[in-house]
């Protein structure tokens, strides 16, 4: 399926122990998109990147990643998805006990990478993130800032096909942030990566004119943009 | 599952146990006094079926004839492997050796030897003497069985009770000591379930999660074993030498009979111990849908 949507939620639900967290969700999202999903916390976000990545199931509709159905992917299809996202949180789960090349390696390393691959991608995109005098440090030597843009690493160095960030910018400083939604933006224009990105800050969605999902009352509703 | 990636699992789990000094330390220091705890019931067991064996082993059942003439059937007896048909003038002359004051009084004022012939029997199992002896008391060509009586009953009654229930307590402390071992292990594994559930997320196959978890038990397993082994042969190698001077008449089992077995069995206890521990401890994150 060629023209398929990237990303398409085909009128889902899901349902939490009697709880309706989404009542009904209509997204689409194209090959080398950029997509806010704005809504407030609480309101169902995490559900939506998590129905997305395969880690949960959605209780009623169809999930579809390039076209294909994912109700029917077995397991080994699910990790094999997951293994092409790469994830961005509001903390940046980094593993304390590791240095900064051992928690951007982890992606490759779960890829079965060779060893020496893993070392020159790692050493490369810490570089590019401007994190290369920085590979031995462990996160509790960081900033906010710098762990940020660590995390932001381990999502990118697989090459993946989507990134989801999930408030990425949350726990930062206004201008870190900028400087984190900027990197994300020009991996979008010029890397084209497909980027969905969940937020709670309407003015970030407002400044940017970029297409956005809000989440009201358990639907969705769409924001075109104007870019 | 390619070679490289086994070797990188051992070479992980290794690299984790280092990592996590601490619940390392703890895990050995706990598996190490189980398997201790362990050994040290084992050979008090064996010590006691060996004890109990060697008492009855040393038993004999004296079956005493009607007539002074060997009975076939006595020989051929099912459970009976060795005998020795006693007769009335070999009786006299054991007797006259177990008094040697008396011997010459026997031999002049005795003319009419009233002692009876005999089978002296020794039995195959301990366990078959009531059996035996029931048969033997059975037979018209008998007079009398003297054996042990109610002493060997009991000896065999606690020998049966001792292999039975040591058997079954071994299987229990097994069981507890696992248990014991795989909270431990458990413990120490749930610290790292940021790591877990960030690898679940990044798609990583439930080989890839757990595989360095297994090893991790597994190596824990066989060093505490090593440790527990050596611990136990030089306290046993101790104690038979103070018990051969403070209590030479107790049949204790020597150091190298035991050394094989108990290397093998410690050895192999330690890593499926330390092995189905870390089963035990990683299944809840062992990944589901």
């Amino acid at each position: 399926m060629v023209n398929a949507p990237f990303i398409y939620l085909n009128e889902v639900c899901k349902v939490y122990d009697n709880n309706m967290v989404i009542k009904q969700a209509d997204l689409m999202i194209p090959r080398s998109g950029f997509a806010f999903l704005l809504g407030s916390t609480g309101a169902g976000k995490s559900t939506i990147l998590k129905m997305i990545s395969g880690e949960i199931k959605p209780t009623k509709g169809r999930v579809y990643i390039k076209g294909q159905d994912t109700s029917r992917w077995s397991k080994s299809q699910k990790a094999a998805w997951r293994r092409k996202i790469g994830y961005v949180f509001q903390e940046d789960r980094l593993l304390s006990y590791q240095t900064v090349f051992e928690n951007v390696a982890l992606p490759l390393e779960i890829q079965e990478m060779p060893r020496k691959k893993i070392k020159e991608k790692v050493r490369s995109i810490l570089k590019v993130i401007g994190l290369g005098n920085r590979i031995n440090a462990f996160p509790d030597q960081l900033s906010g800032g710098e762990r940020q843009r660590v995390s932001l690493a381990r999502a990118l160095v697989s090459n993946p096909e989507l990134i989801i960030a999930d408030e990425p910018t949350a726990q930062l400083d206004p201008q870190t942030a900028a400087e984190i939604f900027n990197l994300l933006v020009s991996l979008n224009r010029t890397g084209r990566i497909t980027i969905l990105m969940a937020t709670h800050e309407w003015d970030l969605v407002e400044r940017t004119n970029l297409p956005a999902y809000f989440i009201k009352d358990g639907s969705l509703l769409y924001w075109e943009g104007t870019s | 599952m390619k070679a490289s990636t086994g070797l990188k699992q051992i070479g992980k789990g290794i690299s984790n146990l280092w990592r996590h000094k601490g619940s390392t330390i703890a895990a050995f220091i706990t598996v190490t006094i189980a398997l201790i705890v362990l050994g040290f019931f084992a050979l008090t067991w064996l010590n006691l079926l060996n004890l109990t064996s060697s008492l009855l082993n040393n038993l004999e059942i004296r079956a005493f004839l009607v007539k002074n003439e060997p009975v076939g059937k006595i020989e051929t007896l099912s459970g009976v492997a060795k005998y020795t048909f006693i007769t009335p003038e070999i009786a006299m002359k054991d007797m006259a050796e177990s008094y040697p004051l008396y011997g010459d009084y026997f031999e002049s004022v005795i003319t009419d030897n009233p002692l009876q012939a005999s089978y002296a029997l020794k039995v195959e199992d301990t366990q078959l003497i009531p059996e035996i002896v029931k048969k033997l008391e059975a037979m018209p060509e008998i007079d009398e069985v003297v054996y042990g009586g109610q002493a060997t009953d009991s000896l065999v009654n606690l020998q049966r009770v001792v292999g039975g229930f040591g058997f079954l307590l071994f299987f229990i402390l097994v069981a507890a000591i696992l248990l014991v071992v795989a909270n431990t292990l458990r413990l120490s594994f749930a610290i790292r379930k940021p790591e877990i559930l960030l690898e679940k997320l990044l798609g990583a196959s439930p080989l890839y999660i757990v595989g360095p978890f297994l090893w991790e038990g597994t190596i824990l397993g066989f060093f505490s074993s090593i440790v527990a082994i050596l611990v136990i042969l030089s306290s046993y190698n101790s104690f038979t030498s103070w018990a051969a001077q403070t209590m030479p008449y107790l049949p204790f089992r020597s150091l190298a009979s035991i050394r094989f077995g108990l290397i093998t069995i410690g050895i192999v206890l330690g890593i499926l111990m330390g092995f189905i521990g870390s089963v035990w401890g990683v299944r809840r994150y062992w990944p589901k849908e």
